[in-house]
């Protein structure tokens, strides 16, 4: 049964092609059925609470591998495929699709571009719009449509691709993807670093930016976050640890952990471990679910993300927000692309009421955006969504968005009320 | 065009800013696709956001169409004035408001001549990535509303790779500012559908930038084949074999002649029927493997000569010829017409054999100088417009090369566009159902389709035929 934000679909229905699918929307637009799209279910608390939610659809039959092809750098997938399904197939050959967001064992490539989901290696791979090139969709009335193709370089039309990715299923239900795909690394090496705080930790981070280092991710997590990877930091205690990726051939990799050792601030970003490459592979798996990694305690997940300048001082504040309510905070950094994750724990019995909640969070929203930045409220309790906007962009662009979903779907049948400005 | 119309327009832009005389509007009757020509009404040189945002509104007012332009280098006829009215040139607005190297961010102004931008940055050490071949000319704005390419998007991506946030002025004359400078802005992708919409959604008026690390270390390598397919095989095996040069370019034996004939001539070996160009960047320590994994693959497809540029000079010389090319080509005849096709790598080399067989056929010379790395294909037809239905000829013969490219899974255009050169070909590729999904797009941008109208979209779905 799928719950979200506390509640059930009345229906759902689990359609094994392209065309079932079309025909489920047809059928459901016809008789004004509001519609919810359900990958591996890994992001079902993404968004503001439906409106209305009577027909979950879901993807995960729609799977498989339809074409890939190494000479072509391309990948083409069902959308209820997995991510760890599709890094299967291109193995041999020693290409892969650079995303690592939380759970690619259970996330589907639908729910992957719809949420716009990411993880570290973005900051050398970019997100899911730098590699999306081609796709197929059927729109709220069951019409399926395509854009782009299997082309790397493509400007016949409008980019399509870009608008879909990260709609959160509110345009339309995304039924296959073409991926441009990236040759493995050779090698990889993972440095961690220690460091007194965030600021001394985003520093030297600054520093390695302005090196030649070209790393594949670099992370600043506090201690609380990394006490369930205690076994890759060695025996040393800091507030802050830096884990920095290198994939290269083996002797670039080489070279870039003996640059970075002769660079590495000391006292203020010392060396404390370094990773072989099978240990990088289990450690960046690890790395990249962590902010979703299942708990039975109560739990919040904020994003915020801003500039550099401001980054240091949000980071603090999401810590501080964190003591306030009496949470463990754990605080995940993408020190390279300041996107910054705050996941708050609470003991049982020590959560907070929704107006505590809304109060802090509300703070933490006006400091992201006077820095210029956002804060996405990406999982919290059911009753704690209600008077509070997840997403909490109100920019003037928000009329053109507004205008675009009502002209896909211009009964609101799909994912009602979860996007942002109550698409 | 109405007297009271130009009347109001001068008083927005100042009597200096606005031509009205029929030989100072001549030189905007096309872009760099020549085929295609109008006389536009009015040319407004404007410098101001607030200036284009009335006279949009003075446009909507008359119901007269308007077509914004930068440069003018585009080669699908994007600044056409297809229906007459209003060309709004931006190529005045050529600051460069900041440059952020902490965030890796540039901010500027539309008029700013991509190579500027890389000019600007690289004593910092950042470049812009995205090179079209007009970069010495080709303004921000143009770069973005085609979503231009270039050589070095194959490892780098599109221009749209590099667009963090827009501040644009809509088709309706308001203002709007399209993303943020901080990641991942919530919503929809606007600016990722508003790069590449050929000015159909309005006009940028200032774009945050990505900038990129310049690379530590680069090699470019010069191979030459006896046969042009082995080139093209070597180019899928690279890729097949998880290589990602920065570069990977071809010209065929015409190409190379013509260069080599000009001023610009790079030393390329007259007697090769193609050369690859393929160049590496990133780390020193990782080129020499990547470069003897290419000299290998290269070797294994009959490659008969490899040359390595040995400095700074013989590099920028390469380069130069292969940037020049199309302009050398220029030599070679009275009229060209430069094809922009894209296919999967995987085919590159039954489709390059088949387009070479098409103008063959039909008796038509052909040169090639193309981003072998993407699939992306440039062949350029020589002709003499001149010649009594010569023009129609070379258009069909083009036609022809592009289905062959779509049969084999391709597009209509990887960076030209499709502008008024090839809207009429759309349903070649895509369904009107297809077509549908992009039109809601315009209708929420262009409502009215008096911003550039007649473009991207066959006629029937334009409401100005």
């Amino acid at each position: 049964m799928i719950d979200i934000d506390g509640r059930s679909p009345d229906r759902e229905v689990t359609p094994a092609t392209p065309q079932e699918l079309s025909q489920v929307m047809r059928d459901a637009s016809d008789s004004g059925t509001t519609m919810i799209p359900v990958g591996g279910g890994t992001k079902l608390l993404l968004g503001n609470s439906a409106r209305s939610a009577q027909l979950a659809i879901r993807t995960r039959n729609l799977k498989g591998i339809v074409e890939y092809e190494p000479a072509n750098m391309t990948a083409s997938a069902l959308a209820g495929t997995t991510l760890h399904q599709l890094q299967d197939i291109p193995k041999n050959s020693n290409q892969f699709l650079p995303l690592d967001p939380p759970h690619a064992s259970q996330a589907t490539l639908g729910g992957i571009v719809a949420c716009n989901s990411s993880g570290p290696i973005r900051f050398r791979y970019g997100t899911v719009r730098d590699m999306l090139i081609g796709v197929r969709i059927v729109h709220a009335d069951g019409t399926p449509t395509k854009a782009g193709g299997k082309l790397v370089k493509n400007v016949t039309g409008y980019d399509m691709c870009k608008l879909y990715t990260g709609s959160l299923g509110t345009l339309g239900i995304l039924s296959e993807f073409t991926f441009k795909v990236q040759p493995r690394s050779d090698t990889l090496a993972t440095a961690i670093l220690s460091c007194a705080s965030v600021v001394q930790a985003l520093e030297a981070t600054q520093l390695f930016l302005k090196s030649d280092l070209l790393p594949d991710a670099i992370e600043a997590w506090n201690r609380e976050a990394l006490l369930p990877l205690s076994e890759f930091t060695g025996p040393a205690g800091a507030p802050w640890f830096l884990m920095i990726r290198f994939g290269e051939v083996e002797a670039a990799v080489r070279w870039q952990l003996e640059r970075l050792k002769q660079i590495a601030p000391q006292g203020a970003g010392d060396i404390v471990n370094i990773l072989s490459a099978e240990e990088s592979e289990q450690l960046w798996e690890k790395v990249a679910s962590a902010r979703e990694a299942p708990v039975s305690r109560e739990e919040a997940l904020v994003k915020c993300s801003v500039l550099y300048r401001s980054a240091p001082e949000t980071a603090g504040q999401m810590q501080e927000i964190g003591a306030s309510l009496g949470a463990h905070t754990r605080l995940y950094c993408h020190a390279g692309t300041y996107v910054l994750y705050a996941r708050y724990l609470w003991e049982n019995g020590d959560g907070r009421n929704a107006k505590e909640l809304h109060a802090a969070l509300g703070a933490l929203r006006r400091h992201c955006q006077a820095a210029g930045g956002h804060m996405v409220v990406e999982k919290i309790r059911p009753d704690v969504k209600n008077g509070l906007d997840v997403w909490g962009y109100d920019a003037p662009a928000l009329e053109i968005m507004r205008r675009i979903k009502r002209e896909f779907d211009p009964k609101g049948l799909l994912n009602p009320g979860r996007f942002v400005g109550g698409i | 065009m109405n007297a009271r119309l130009i009347e109001e327009l001068r008083a927005v832009a100042g009597e200096a800013n606005v031509l009205a005389e029929p030989e100072q509007r001549l030189a905007y009757e096309c872009d760099s696709f020549a085929f295609h020509r109008h006389t536009p009404d009015v040319v407004l040189l404007l410098s101001e956001r607030e200036e284009i945002c009335r006279v949009i509104q003075i446009a909507r007012k008359h119901g007269v169409p308007f077509v914004p332009r930068g440069s003018g280098t585009g080669l699908s006829g994007g600044a056409l004035p297809r229906h007459g009215g209003i060309v709004i040139v931006l190529s005045r607005m050529k600051s460069i408001r900041q440059i952020d190297f902490e965030n890796r961010q540039a901010v500027v102004e539309p008029g700013v001549i991509n190579l500027e931008l890389s000019r600007a940055t690289s004593p910092g050490g950042y470049y812009f990535a995205p090179d079209p071949s007009s970069q010495m000319v080709s303004s921000i704005g143009g770069n973005l509303a085609e979503n231009a390419g270039g050589p070095h998007c194959f490892k780098y991506g599109m221009t749209s790779n590099h667009v963090i946030s827009l501040e644009v002025v809509l088709p309706t004359g308001q203002p709007l500012q399209l993303g943020s400078r901080a990641p991942d802005c919530p919503g929809y992708d606007l600016v990722g559908i508003f790069v590449g919409s050929e000015g159909t959604f309005g006009l940028a008026t200032e774009a945050v930038l990505k900038l990129t690390r310049l690379p530590q270390a680069v090699k470019t390598l010069l191979a030459a084949f006896a046969k042009l397919k082995d080139a093209c095989d070597a180019v899928s095996s690279v890729i097949a074999g998880g290589i990602i040069p920065a570069a990977l370019e071809m010209m065929d034996r015409r190409t190379i002649l013509s260069v080599e004939a000009s001023v610009n001539r790079a030393g390329l070996p007259t007697d090769a029927d193609a050369v690859l160009i393929i160049e590496l960047d990133g780390l020193a320590a990782a080129l020499d493997a990547q470069t003897s994994r290419i000299v290998e693959i290269c070797r294994r497809h009959q490659c008969r000569e490899l040359r390595l540029a040995k400095n700074e000079e013989e590099r920028s010389a390469i380069w130069k010829g292969r940037k020049q090319a199309f302009g050398a080509a220029g030599r070679m005849t009275h009229d060209l017409y430069l094809q922009d096709a894209v296919v999967p790598r995987n085919r590159l080399s039954e489709v390059v054999v088949r387009i070479y067989e098409i103008a063959d056929r039909a008796g038509i010379a052909l040169a090639s100088v193309f981003h072998a790395g993407d699939g992306n294909l440039h062949p350029v037809l020589l002709f003499d417009r001149k010649k009594e239905g010569e023009e129609q000829r070379v258009l069909e013969v083009a036609q022809e090369m592009l289905q062959v490219c779509i049969n084999a899974g391709g597009t209509l255009s990887g960076e030209h566009g499709i502008g008024s050169e090839k809207n009429e070909y759309m349903n070649m590729l895509f369904s009107d159902a297809d077509l549908e999904a992009m039109k809601k797009v315009r209708a929420v941008f262009n409502p009215e389709d008096l911003c550039n109208p007649g473009k991207i979209f066959p006629s029937r779905h334009c409401r100005f035929f």
